[in-house]
């Protein structure tokens, strides 16, 4: 692959840089010194292997601008054309062949395979390598001087051997001892663990023996301890029946002493005495009662007397003298008393109220009674009207009273015709009627009224006959006809009512029959009248009407005046009327309030009595007479409850003494004759009650007395067998052999029991304290081997350091091996690579050097210098100048090789720096050598030395950067 | 129903092998798991209610069996039999009769070991089945004799069950060919089961009259291939005289168990998480686990745990997080087998020196059978057949690796 040139978009000092055309040959790079020679470098280097992290040192980040990276282009060994563009980022990376794009995977092919540090150590060459020449100790100059032609064998495989060989040895080194190395100490280990698992194989098979030998002498030791605790037992119980037997002594004659209690037991009767204790408490506890009771008694009989007889008393005011029991059948009470009054209150209210009415009654008929006078002085003022004292006014008031009578005696007998047939007609129809028929009889004009009537009548046969004919409107339209029509008659009939004719009061009963007769008297009274008329007035008969009319026209002067004057007595005699009816329909309506308040009165009486009854109360009373009555009946029942009350408790005082008499003699009776009491009578219950008592004490206190001595007696043999348990237990051997022993009541014999039992348990104490030291030895011997016999803890260490010292050979053998291979490596390489490359270094050394050293040799790891004289001379030993040439001659010389399979670009910056000025021409020759047949880009800031690689390869390329940074992009885009 | 248990090479007090560099709690969880992997077989039978207990041999680890082994052994059977339980018990290689030593005086009524040279046989009737076991020790470590072939053919329509520690199929097993027979000599004598022991891989040789059935191991022993996983014993059902397909039942109480993560795109926490998550008990039954790791894979970690130290620092973090996990979980190893992201073929492309140090490893053995010679006789003696084998192509491929990893290392 060679250069052909490259686009810098932002790198350092360089902003789109462009670059082309490259020679296959020789490139020189040349400007002063940070004018970006080196940053160029930098560039291409990051260009094929990648750039630095941000951060890293040679990261050169833009600045003047641009994306950091570009494009480099690039020709491949087949002569392809391919552009590799790269940025920041790893991922950045573009190839680009003729034909497209090409997979990241081609840039290795493209690079023949080789890395950057193989790039680094084999086809660039930069200032720093030959700087750090200078500050090398001679060995290092040497490695430094020799790895420079065996690159990847030289110093890479150095430390690659010596951090193998250090790792190796740390495991093991052949023929190393101690247990500084791993294997040695895992294997020293592991032999001690298998030294320590077949000591505990062989222990572990003498256990079975060892347990049979412990468990032998534990059976041994436990038979002993079981026989030492029998004995032991033994010599306790011995003992303790020996301690006991003092007790039990006491116990013992306890026993006969209770025995002898029994013997001599108390009497029956005092037997029975104790027996019946509790009961003659009971009747001496009550005897202060009883006495109580007989005292108050007088006082209680006192009290009954005084009752008995404020209840009969109570009864008889109640009319039921020596009835107590009434008393029950008797319901009312005080509540009744609340409920009578209410009952009563309606009655009371409803008499008053009659009384009331009666009242207004008697009002009003004597308002009427004045009524009916000035009604009777109206009533005669108009039937005899006054006459005029002037005889003139006599006459013509005769005449005028002559027509008036022969008028009033035609009237007369007319309404004494209408009032008979009124009077047939009156049981049938009402009093209007009779009005209308008077009416109609004294009517001046009754045809009329007759006519309309008529016409009523014709249109109310017209409606009917309509009505028959289905013709309701025309029926309807006729019986309204019919009823105007005799509206009007009626109207006619009233308007036509003559007004002199005297109005006659009606009354209300027996009217018409009145009226016949007053009529009837009317007439008689104007016949007579008219007689001594027609004498006054001179004349044996009545005139002729013409004479009448005569006198009737001059009469009627004197008749319109005299009729006025009725006019006027007849309207108040009208009013006069109209307040008496008014006042008789007061009366009527007073009369009704009376008849309602007396029939209320007598409904309220009838519930009152029908409430006293239902309560077994006199129904004669009145509601004080009832309270009063309900008063005394609860007085007589306050008196007959006091008087149960105190026979009561005259009764309870009489049973209890009998009850307690009773008690008394049957205690006695149970008792028997034997404790000298004899049954009492009433009188006597008392004293022997407290008789009893006494006995009953004193056979108590017998009693207490033998208990106490038994409960001591008791005590002490419980005391015995507490004592007993105490001391033997409660196994039933140890408390059959106690009793045994006991029952041998033998203490002398005991004692000899107990030495005896001391020396054997003494004898057997030591045999089994003898077993159980051995038994223990046996166990710990046995542990002891136990533990040392772990096998399989053991067995585990073993195959743990087994493992681990098997990982370790196998990581000593890899090692060993990865050793091996590199050494193996390095010597092939040495054997079929370096001397190719040191030939040829040889070949440019000479020439760089004049002939003065034609040859280079290997010996031994190290690039010797032979001179003219066959002199060999160390790199140390050569000069500063002539170490470096011979270092550039060594990495050429590599490049070239390398070359043969993968032809880079060789990169050599400033690296003549230290060249005298008589080498530069054959390094120039050198180099402008190596460039026909490798691409070969030189960087240097030495314009003599730009001099001598021009005179040495006149077609060389030249590119100049410029001098200051603020130009070189400028000059870079100028290019 | 007829139902028995069935359960081979119990190895009690068997130490672990092939693991070390514990700490004291995982050495006592080791020490007692092939113990309490038998308490539990014990619990099994008893809570499954079996009729009998076959036990095909090696119960014991060595001839140097020990006490706490053998009396935990009696304490198991003793209690099987005080449920009524029977128990049938032959011995094969590793706990032969007449070699080591026995502190069992007397086994309990209902236990019946099977002694060496004659085979035995036992008839008894479960619920109205008629059952005849048939079983035969080995006196010897070294019984190379076909044991198979002693065994009476079955004459009687009862339930046949041989009991054996062998070899079926010869060397070519892959297994030490103890009493070695052949499918053929097992089906000649008519059984309906052929209870064997010796391989610790649990597997059905023959399904169906009759069945032959390897159990597998009670508790795995070693991070080997054959030692991981669930180990047990088969729980097997017996219906109108024909057994049903043995219901495998896991009893162990520490897991082998060896996982093989990626580097990938993992960095360093999320790949200690995932190391974490597939070794914890809650994966594995919620057993204690003893896992081996091996980080494989290119990606960028590989760089990053290049160094030594970060190994052993990811490996004590894995060691943390395992002890304080639900049950112990012990991280004996981590296999680093990563890679740069680079190819090998590009750096076989360079043609420089690693190039060349590529082209070495694909020389012949003297490279690497070498370091054999170098190790101390004694070293080879002690570790006997842990010893790795000096053509361990993972010695090898762990070699090529740090080699690289050093050159590699130091270019850059």
């Amino acid at each position: 692959m060679r250069i052909d040139g490259w686009h810098i978009d932002g790198y350092g000092v360089f902003h789109d840089a462009r670059v082309g055309d490259l020679p296959a040959g020789l490139t020189i790079v040349t400007g002063p010194n940070e004018s970006g020679k080196t940053t160029l470098v930098h560039f291409l280097l990051g260009m094929l292997f990648g750039f630095p992290n941000r951060g890293a040192p040679n990261r050169h980040d833009p600045l003047q601008g641009g994306t950091y990276g570009g494009r480099l282009f690039v020709t491949d060994h087949r002569g392809r054309s391919c552009t590799i563009a790269r940025g920041a980022a790893r991922a950045s990376l573009e190839l680009t062949g003729p034909d497209g794009p090409l997979p990241d995977g081609e840039l290795p092919v493209l690079l023949g395979g080789a890395g950057e540090a193989l790039y680094r150590s084999v086809f660039a060459v930069q200032l720093a390598d030959l700087g750090t020449l200078r500050a090398l100790s001679e060995d290092e100059v040497r490695d430094r001087v020799f790895s420079a032609g065996v690159v990847g064998a030289g110093q890479s495989a150095q430390q690659a051997l010596r951090a193998l060989a250090e790792a190796r040895d740390a495991l093991y080194k052949p023929g190393g001892r101690g247990t500084g190395y791993r294997l040695n100490r895992l294997r020293a280990e592991l032999v001690d663990a298998r030294v320590a698992r077949d000591e505990a194989r062989r222990a572990a098979r003498g256990l079975p023996a060892l347990d049979r030998e412990v468990a032998e002498l534990e059976e041994l030791a436990g038979d002993l301890e079981r026989r030492g605790v029998a004995l032991r037992s033994e010599e306790a119980l011995v003992q303790a029946v020996l301690d006991l037997w003092p007790t039990w002594q006491r116990a013992r004659q306890a026993r006969v002493e209770l025995e002898r209690l029994d013997a001599s037991r108390v009497t029956p009767e005092a037997a029975r005495l104790v027996e019946l204790a509790p009961v003659v408490r009971a009747l001496t506890a009550e005897l202060a009662m009883v006495r109580e009771r007989r005292d108050r008694r007088p006082a209680l009989a006192g009290r009954v007397a005084a009752h008995r007889s404020g209840l009969d008393a109570a009864l008889a005011a109640l009319g039921r003298a020596d009835d107590d029991g009434w008393l029950d059948t008797q319901p009312a009470s005080v509540e009744d008393a609340a409920a009578l009054r209410r009952s009563a209150e309606p009655v009371v209210a409803a008499a008053a109220a009659l009384e009331q009415a009666r009242a207004r009654a008697r009002q009003l008929d004597d308002a009427l009674d004045q009524e009916r006078v000035e009604l009777r002085a109206a009533g005669a003022r108009f039937a005899s009207p006054p006459l005029d004292a002037d005889a003139a006014a006599d006459r013509a008031r005769d005449l005028h009273a002559l027509v008036d009578v022969l008028r009033r005696r035609e009237q007369a007998e007319q309404r004494l015709v209408d009032a008979r047939a009124a009077a047939a007609r009156a049981e049938e129809l009402p009093r209007a009627a009779l009005d209308a028929g008077a009416a109609r009889a004294a009517s001046p004009a009754p045809w009329l009224a007759a006519i309309v009537a008529v016409a009523a009548l014709a249109a109310l046969v017209v409606a009917v006959l309509a009505a028959a004919g289905g013709a309701p409107g025309a029926a309807v339209g006729a019986a309204v006809l019919a009823v105007g029509l005799a509206v009007v008659a009626v109207v006619l009939r009233r308007a036509t009512r003559p007004a002199s004719r005297p109005e006659v009061l009606v009354p209300a009963e027996g009217v018409l029959d009145e009226a016949v007769v007053a009529a009837e008297a009317a007439r008689a009274a104007v016949a007579a009248e008219l007689h001594p008329l027609l004498d006054r007035l001179g004349v044996a008969e009545p005139p002729p009407p013409g004479t009448v009319r005569v006198w009737v026209e001059r009469a009627e002067e004197d008749s319109r005046r005299a009729r006025q004057d009725a006019l006027d007595r007849r309207a108040h005699a009208e009013r006069v009327e109209a307040q008496h009816l008014a006042a008789t329909g007061r009366r009527s309506r007073v009369d009704a309030d009376v008849a309602a308040a007396q029939a209320s009165l007598a409904d309220t009486r009838r519930t009152w009595q029908t409430w006293l009854a239902r309560r077994g109360l006199p129904v004669g009373l009145d509601a004080a007479g009832a309270a009063e009555y309900l008063a005394d009946l609860e007085r007589a029942r306050q008196l007959r409850a006091l008087l149960q009350e105190a026979q009561a408790d005259l009764r309870r005082d009489d049973d209890a003494d009998a009850d307690f008499a009773t008690r008394v003699r049957d205690a006695v009776e149970r008792l028997g004759p034997a404790i000298g009491v004899s049954v009492p009578d009433d009188a006597d219950v008392t004293a022997v009650a407290s008789r009893l008592g006494d006995l009953v004490g004193e056979a108590e206190a017998a009693r207490r007395r033998e208990e106490a001595i038994r409960a001591d007696l008791e005590a002490r043999i419980r005391e015995a067998h507490t004592a007993f348990a105490v001391a033997v237990g409660t196994a039933p051997d140890a408390v059959e052999r106690a009793r045994e022993l006991l029952d041998e009541a033998d203490p002398v014999s005991w004692r000899a029991r107990l030495e005896r039992l001391a020396v054997e348990l003494a004898a057997t104490t030591g045999e089994r304290d003898e077993a159980l030291r051995r038994h223990a030895d046996a166990g710990r011997r046995r542990d002891e081997l136990v533990s040392s016999a772990d096998v399989p803890a053991l067995e585990l260490t073993v195959e743990d350091r087994t493992a681990q010292l098997a990982a370790a050979v196998r990581d000593w053998a890899a090692l060993v091996q990865a050793h091996t291979v590199v050494e193996e490596t390095l010597a092939r390489y040495q054997r079929e690579r370096q001397p190719r490359v040191v030939t040829r270094a040889a070949e440019l050394f000479a020439a760089v050097t004049a002939g003065r050293y034609p040859r280079l040799e290997v010996r031994d790891r190290e690039v010797v210098a032979v001179d003219e004289a066959g002199q060999e001379i160390t790199a140390p030993a050569l000069s500063q100048g002539a170490v470096e040439q011979l270092y550039l001659c060594m990495r050429v010389a590599l490049a070239e090789a390398f070359a043969e399979v993968t032809p880079l670009p060789v990169l050599l910056d400033d690296c003549v720096v230290n060249a005298d000025a008589e080498r530069l021409p054959t390094l120039g020759a050198m180099i402008a050598a190596v460039a026909e047949r490798h691409q070969v880009l030189v960087f240097t800031c030495h314009g003599w030395f730009v001099d001598e690689l021009l005179a040495a390869c006149p077609g060389a390329h030249l590119l100049r950067l410029p001098s200051s940074r603020r130009d070189v992009a400028a000059a870079a885009r100028g290019r | 129903m007829l139902r028995f248990l069935h359960a081979a090479d119990l190895h009690l007090d068997t130490p672990v092998s092939a693991v070390g560099g514990y700490p004291p709690a995982v050495a006592e969880l080791l020490r007692d798991a092939s113990l309490q992997a038998w308490d539990r077989l014990v619990e099994t039978a008893s809570a499954r209610r079996v009729a009998f207990v076959l036990l095909a041999g090696d119960v014991y680890d060595g001839a140097e069996r020990g006490l706490r082994a053998q009396r935990r052994f009696l304490a198991g059977l003793t209690r099987l039999s005080e449920e009524g339980i029977r128990s049938f018990v032959v011995h094969g290689n590793h706990d032969p009769v007449e070699e080591g030593w026995s502190a069992v005086a007397r086994f309990p009524d209902l236990v019946r070991r099977f002694e060496p040279h004659e085979v035995g046989s036992e008839a008894f009737t479960v619920d109205g089945q008629p059952v005849v076991v048939h079983g035969i020790s080995y006196a010897v470590r070294h019984t190379t004799e076909n044991l198979a072939a002693r065994f009476p053919p079955a004459t009687d329509g009862a339930f046949h069950v041989g009991l054996l520690h062998a070899n079926v199929g010869g060397p070519a097993s892959g297994h030490a060919d103890y009493a070695p027979c052949t499918l053929a000599d097992l089906r000649r004598v008519g059984y309906d089961y052929w209870a064997l022991g010796h391989v610790h891989r649990a597997q059905v040789l023959h399904r169906g009259d009759p069945w032959v059935v390897y159990p597998g191991n009670l508790q795995g022993r070693s991070p080997k291939p054959s030692e991981r996983g669930p180990k047990g014993a088969v729980v097997v059902e017996v219906d109108g005289g024909r057994p049903r397909t043995p219901e495998p039942v896991a009893l162990d109480v520490v897991r082998f168990e060896e996982l093989a993560v990626s580097i990938g795109d993992h960095d360093v926490l999320s790949l200690l998480d995932e190391l974490t998550t597939r070794a914890a008990p809650e994966a594995h039954d919620g057993r204690a686990v003893v896992v081996r790791a091996r980080v494989e894979g290119a990606g960028p970690l590989h760089a990053e745990l290049l160094s030594a130290d970060r190994r052993r620092d990811v490996l004590a973090e894995l060691r943390q997080r395992g002890a304080e996990a639900t049950s112990p979980v012990w991280w004996d190893r981590l296999e680093w087998r990563t890679r740069p992201a680079r190819d090998l073929d590009d750096l076989r492309r360079r043609n420089d020196f690693v190039a060349d140090l590529l082209t070495t490893t694909e020389g012949g053995d003297e490279v690497w059978t070498g370091w054999i010679d170098a190790l101390p006789h004694e070293v080879r003696r002690l570790l006997g057949d842990d010893c790795p084998d000096p053509a361990d192509p993972d010695i090898r491929e762990q070699a090529i690796r740090l080699a690289l990893d050093h050159v590699l290392g130091a270019d850059s």
